[in-house]
């Protein structure tokens, strides 16, 4: 280490004297580190500033002197001077990472489902905290006191900065359980339509009528006025569930010719480099409009580390509109799939007897009319409107 | 006279004249004091200290260091003399 800081010389002597050239060099104070002699050649190493000493004595005991290696940090400049620019870029590329490791470069954000990342960026950036910033430079307690009372759906955030990483931890509070019991205010349950009643499932309230009875619309089913165990009379929030067979109508259409907009081919490209908050745009995007157009980001990483530079790629598409015609059958069957659609919306908690579909081609569309035998839950809730306050007597609530 | 004070006083050998070697098993031999080298080959290694002659033999012998206080040898010594 010593020789390659002060720069050495490894050379080579030539003659039979080589022990007494050692002897003499030693004697002189010329230092020679490892010598070797092999043969009536010596071999040895020595520092460049003493190479010139050597000369006297070679030349006074007949040996031929050469230099085999030149090394040191003086040779390895001089022989690699051209590449300066190289080093000092290193050193500069160095020395900015060891700067900017210092910032925010990342925030990771995790343990959020109800509450998106895009919310928590949004509560980040309104405290300060954000890709860019000095991470010694942010109170991180605060900025976790105002997330957490900036969303009521947040219970606890967390957050550690580890180098230039942040990681966001989040604890969502949990639903609160449905109260199914609210007596706050009287209500009656009436038929939401006409039918008749197949069963009834009455949780609360005083029922007026019975499976196997017909109502029309509008008609009380279920009153709101019950009489308690005291005898006494009092109103209640009413609850039931009355199945009645009742019917149906549904109307599915489906237009025999069509205009489809797709996506054609590519005509144009914007670039847009994010680097650390900043944006820097290459290309114009006012001459596409409202041309659809792909968005693909792309986050630009040094081996394992991701750097806070993202380069955003959107792509503008011509478009084309396509004509299709349908046949009778392909538009039947595309009216029968829009029927089954909505059924499953319709009938999720109902059943269907029976069904009779009418099926016409007017006006260039496929209709469909479905009437429908079905059992469904008829019951609706109606508040009483009462100027009198309402008190519930019933102890039991 | 240097010879009688040395044994007067004792001291140990090398402060006063003489030379001093010190084995390290048999890979490794320092003598210090002001020494010459006559012979330097990898098998032989004749070293003068006034008017002694040392002989160390051995396989693969090489100077580490040489210097105007001392010299240490490496390589596997086989044996040494005093000629």
């Amino acid at each position: 280490m010593d020789l390659f800081l002060s720069n050495s010389v490894e050379f080579i002597a030539k003659g039979s004297e080589n022990e007494k050239f050692l002897n003499y060099c030693i004697k002189n104070g010329i230092e020679i580190s490892c010598p070797k002699n092999n043969n009536y050649i010596l071999e040895g190493k020595i520092k460049a500033k003493d190479y010139k000493k050597l000369r006297k004595p070679a030349r006074k005991l007949g040996l031929i002197i050469r230099i085999k290696r030149k090394s040191g940090i003086g040779f390895y400049i001089r022989k690699n001077y051209r590449k300066i620019g190289l080093f000092f870029g290193i050193i500069t590329v160095f020395s900015a990472f060891l700067l900017l490791e210092n910032f925010v470069w990342a925030i990771d954000i995790s343990g959020n489902e109800k509450v998106s990342s895009t919310d928590i960026t949004k509560l980040l950036e309104e405290s300060g905290f954000k890709r860019g910033t000095l991470a010694k430079s942010h109170n991180v307690r605060d900025i976790e006191w105002n997330i957490m009372n900036k969303n009521e759906n947040i219970a606890l955030a967390e957050i550690n900065i580890t180098g230039s990483v942040a990681e966001v931890l989040i604890r969502e509070t949990s639903e609160k359980a449905e109260m199914k019991y609210d007596d706050d205010i009287p209500i009656n349950i009436i038929a939401s339509r006409y039918g008749i009643i197949r069963k009834m499932d009455v949780f609360d309230g005083q029922d007026v009528v019975k499976p196997g009875d017909a109502v029309m619309k509008g008609e009380l089913l279920v009153s709101a006025v019950y009489e308690d165990r005291h005898n006494k009379l009092t109103l209640k929030h009413a609850r039931a569930n009355i199945i009645a067979e009742t019917d149906y109508n549904i109307k599915a259409e489906f237009p025999l010719e069509e205009t489809v907009v797709s996506k054609d081919k590519i005509i144009g490209k914007i670039i847009d480099i994010d680097f650390m908050g900043f944006g820097f745009k290459i290309g114009n995007n006012k001459k596409y409009g409202n041309l659809p157009y792909e968005e693909d980001v792309l986050s630009i990483g040094f081996l394992w580390i991701e750097l806070p530079i993202n380069v955003i790629v959107t792509r503008y598409f011509s478009v084309k509109e396509n004509n299709i015609t349908y046949n009778f059958e392909q538009g039947r069957i595309k009216a029968f799939e829009l029927l089954e659609e909505k059924e499953k919306n319709f009938f999720k908690e109902g059943k269907i007897i029976s069904r009779t579909v009418d099926e016409k081609v007017k006006d260039n569309k496929y209709i469909l009319d479905a009437n429908y035998i079905c059992l469904m839950d008829i019951a609706k809730e109606q508040p009483i409107e009462s100027d009198i306050p309402w008190k519930n007597t019933d102890d039991m609530s | 006279m240097f010879k009688k004070i040395k044994e007067s006083a004792d001291f140990p050998p090398g402060i006063i004249g003489g030379f001093y070697i010190e084995f390290f098993s048999k890979n490794e031999a320092v003598l210090t004091g002001d020494v010459e080298i006559e012979k330097l080959s990898d098998m032989v290694l004749k070293i003068k200290y006034n008017e002694h002659h040392i002989m160390f033999c051995g396989k693969e012998l090489e100077i580490k260091n040489f210097s105007s206080t001392g010299i240490r040898i490496n390589g596997n010594i086989t044996s040494m003399e005093f000629l």
